[in-house]
């Protein structure tokens, strides 16, 4: 069959240490001479603003700063955002902490670039596809991330709770600064969780479509191996900034696998669960992924053996004849997920996050209200059983 | 965890929308007046045609000039007559249909414009350009895989005065777009087709054993091996032999699009975490005995290889994974594992230019021939992206 690519992400991935101060003369050399910071009220809290004004506030001209934002990203945060930026003049946009500092930048550019003043418009309208010159627009995450910094997606709620969601290309990152000095310690839980986030968000990746593009598989396999070589560790010495560092690396080469390959339907409901029940978005992810694994068919193009060869040398792979790669790829996640078991207790169904059958009921419905056979078919399998059970 | 750099500059796009929405492509890169670059293969073939048409069919963009590349040896002159073309037609913009020398005269025509630096010796060692950068949008469509030049930010540039080819790395020199179109890609030879397979392999090779990243615009600069480059060259070789043959074997357009669109992405990916021996040491081979490129690659793999053996066999080991699979894998001895990767590889190019190469005749070296190849090497930055390093003696011996 004939092939048809659309890789169409461009992000300039700037790692490891001195990221950051590389990261400056990027930018200058893209012409931000006046830079609007945005950064969550978690980053502040703890520190991370601090220390990234220590590394480049001398070297860039950063004018103003707006570090409101809460751990949802809300219609109003953009809106003024977007008004600082216009009265300060502002000619460029760093994003620095969770994703809802990330989603607030993305869509102040956006909005930029239409010439739209209010968020809310997008409720009613799609983003403008004539493209103007593009706002630079750098993400720096900071704990272990959840991959969205690489994705063109952005999601904001609205006061009336509305969810506006766009996904565009005009939202895309141009520089990711990873740096390990804003990589700090966290919790065994919240490592496990993102961790586990990405493993899923890559193998995802993989399986998800039978035309996988060349530079997703190598994002994918990339985040896969990092992931096999430093995850237990980082679980183990999570006071070790080497591994804490390789695990945001591989989070954010899922999150670039994850967001350029088809996997619409899995995110949606996701998104919907953690609407309804206000659980963490990383172990709802995980839980369904998991629940994916066992029930929906692998779409991937893989010969029997290709996907072992591409992973290779993998402590978790068994390799057996007779065995395709979908049974392959079943095993290894189990005997990932048995391992990690060890090192911490993570949620492994939506009881353990307390979501109860009647929140998973209120998802299941909004998810199949429009009738579509397939999205029925698909939260049939991840669902069904878990509401009957209960 | 130290530094490293990634990007994936240039766009790839599939020729059944490439082309025909070239027009819409050069709008939203803001063009206006654009000027083609071609070869008498695409004119021969109809195909400039067909990209003239499509760049002026809406009317919005217009095209300044037509520009046919022909001795593509002298690049001074070239790129001069190039410039004058260009500036004198009043053009913003630069489609290049072509493979190879032409469109690396294309990118550097861009960097001159883009930088307003026309004196290209300027780029020869890592610097920086104070003025203010001018966009010049730039369109790729190549008629050869396996190249990469069409998509990564590198360029040759045959230096008159020392006799000897010149890379220049910068970002201005990735093009905007990549246009990989089936029908053109497949109105290739099969020898060019075979060649290109010999490249993509070479440069996959050069990546699994690079020790450095090469940051765009500093020559190359000693980082660790980049985690991103070393799973290129793992999906890369990864069922090369077997698609490579297939492809070659049925020369079917849909097959050699699927290789071509693979092979670009993935060039793309190998060259950004830097070139190594393989590409240095055909080039040389190139300038010193007066022939193509393409012709020296079987040469400079074969004694890439050997040079490289014994302080690469655990990464040998490794690619032999890759390049076989893990059943063949298994059935090698450990120490054997790395011996085993060079023969196979070995095996894979002979049987290709028996098969699929007309006319080849083996390269050979007389001394002074050795000499001029190894001090070319030595002007070389990609020649050090190799864990054995520069070492002339060692070079000179591998030249049988």
């Amino acid at each position: 069959m004939r092939r048809q690519y659309n890789f169409e992400s461009d992000i300039k991935f700037m790692t490891g240490r001195g990221a950051l101060r590389n990261a400056t003369v990027a930018l200058s050399n893209m012409g931000a001479r006046r830079v609007m910071l945005i950064c969550d009220e978690g980053s502040v809290k703890h520190g991370k603003l601090k220390s990234l004004l220590r590394q480049i506030g001398k070297e860039l001209n950063i004018i103003c700063q707006y570090k409101k934002v809460l751990e949802d990203a809300t219609s109003e945060d953009c809106d003024r955002a977007l008004r600082l930026f216009k009265e300060k003049d502002c000619d460029s946009i760093i994003a620095l902490g969770q994703r809802s500092a990330i989603y607030v930048a993305k869509a102040v550019k956006i909005m930029l670039k239409d010439g739209v003043s209010f968020m809310s418009n997008y409720l009613d309208c799609a983003v403008n596809n004539i493209s103007s010159k593009p706002i630079p627009l750098t993400v720096i995450p900071t704990y272990l991330s959840s991959g969205i910094e690489a994705s063109n997606s952005v999601r904001i709620k609205c006061e009336d709770k509305r969810i506006i969601q766009l996904d565009t290309p005009f939202a895309q990152t141009n520089f990711l600064v990873l740096d390990p000095c804003l990589c700090s310690i966290i919790g065994r839980k919240n490592i496990a969780s993102t961790g586990l986030n990405a493993l899923a968000m890559a193998i995802k990746s993989l399986t998800s479509h039978s035309n996988i593009d060349p530079m997703t598989k190598v994002y994918a396999l990339d985040a896969i191996t990092l992931l096999t070589d430093n995850f237990e560790q980082c679980l183990m010495y999570s006071g070790i900034r080497k591994y804490r560092f390789n695990v945001a690396f591989a989070t954010t080469l899922a999150g670039s696998a994850y967001w350029s390959s088809p996997n619409a339907l899995l995110t949606e409901l996701r998104d919907i669960i953690c609407d309804h029940s206000g659980a963490d978005y990383r172990d709802v992810f995980n839980i369904l992924f998991a629940k994916s694994v066992e029930k929906i068919d692998f779409k991937c193009d893989f010969d029997t053996y290709a996907l072992v060869n591409l992973i290779g040398y993998n402590q978790y792979v068994e390799v057996q004849d007779g065995k395709n790669s979908g049974q392959i790829v079943r095993e290894s996640v189990k005997n990932y997920y048995a391992k990690l078991k060890k090192y911490v207790k993570y949620p492994l169904t939506f009881k353990d996050l307390g979501i109860d059958d009647d929140t998973l009921s209120e998802a299941y419905d909004q998810f199949t209200k429009d009738g579509d056979a397939e999205k029925i078919d698909y939260a049939n399998k991840l669902l069904k059983d878990e509401i009957n059970n209960g | 965890m130290r530094y490293a750099e990634f990007s994936n500059g240039t766009k790839i796009i599939d020729g059944e929308r490439g082309i025909a929405d070239l027009q819409i492509l050069l709008c939203g890169l803001g063009a206006s007046r654009v000027m083609i670059i071609g070869d008498r293969h695409m004119l021969s073939e109809g195909f400039l045609d067909k990209v003239k048409d499509s760049v002026s069919k809406g009317g919005e963009v217009a095209i300044g000039a037509v520009y046919l590349g022909e001795n593509l040896q002298d690049s001074a002159s070239i790129l001069n007559d190039m410039y004058f073309v260009y500036m004198s037609n009043g053009c913003d913009g630069i489609v290049v249909c072509g493979s190879g020398k032409l469109v690396d005269y294309a990118k550097l025509l861009r960097l001159e414009l883009s930088t307003q630096v026309k004196d290209i010796s300027k780029f020869f060692n890592n610097s920086t350009i104070g003025r203010k950068v001018i966009d010049v949008p730039l369109i790729a469509i190549p008629y050869r895989f396996g190249v990469g030049n069409e998509c990564n930010a590198l360029a040759v540039y045959y230096d008159a005065q020392k006799k000897l080819s010149r890379n220049i790395f910068h970002e201005l020199l990735s093009p905007d777009y990549c246009i990989i179109d089936g029908n053109i890609m497949s109105s290739a030879s099969k020898s060019a087709m075979a060649y290109g397979v010999l490249n993509t392999l070479g440069k996959a090779i050069d990546g699994f054993i690079a020790t450095h990243y090469a940051v765009v615009g500093i020559a190359i600069k000693q980082v660790d091996g980049h985690a991103i480059g070393k799973i290129f060259s793992k999906v890369a070789l990864t069922n090369l032999r077997s698609k490579a043959l297939d492809m070659l074997e049925s020369s079917q357009e849909e097959k050699v699009m699927n290789f071509a669109l693979e092979s670009a992405y993935l060039t793309k990916g190998l060259d950004e975490s830097g070139m190594g021996m393989v590409y240095s040491l055909a080039l040389a081979i190139s300038d010193v005995k007066g022939i193509n490129y393409f012709e020296c690659l079987p040469v400079a793999i074969r004694a890439s290889l050997d040079f490289n053996l014994r302080v690469c066999s655990d990464k040998y080991s490794q690619a032999l994974w890759s390049f076989v699979g893990w059943q063949e894998y298994s059935q090698y001895p450990q120490e054997d594992r790395a011996k085993g990767f060079v023969s196979c590889v070995k095996d894979f190019v002979d049987e290709i230019l028996a098969k699929y190469v007309e006319e080849y005749t083996p390269i050979t070296f007389n001394d002074d021939e050795r000499q001029a190849v190894a001090i070319e090497l030595s002007y070389n930055p990609h020649m050090l992206n190799n864990p054995r390093r520069f070492d002339p003696i060692a070079i000179k011996a591998v030249l049988k």
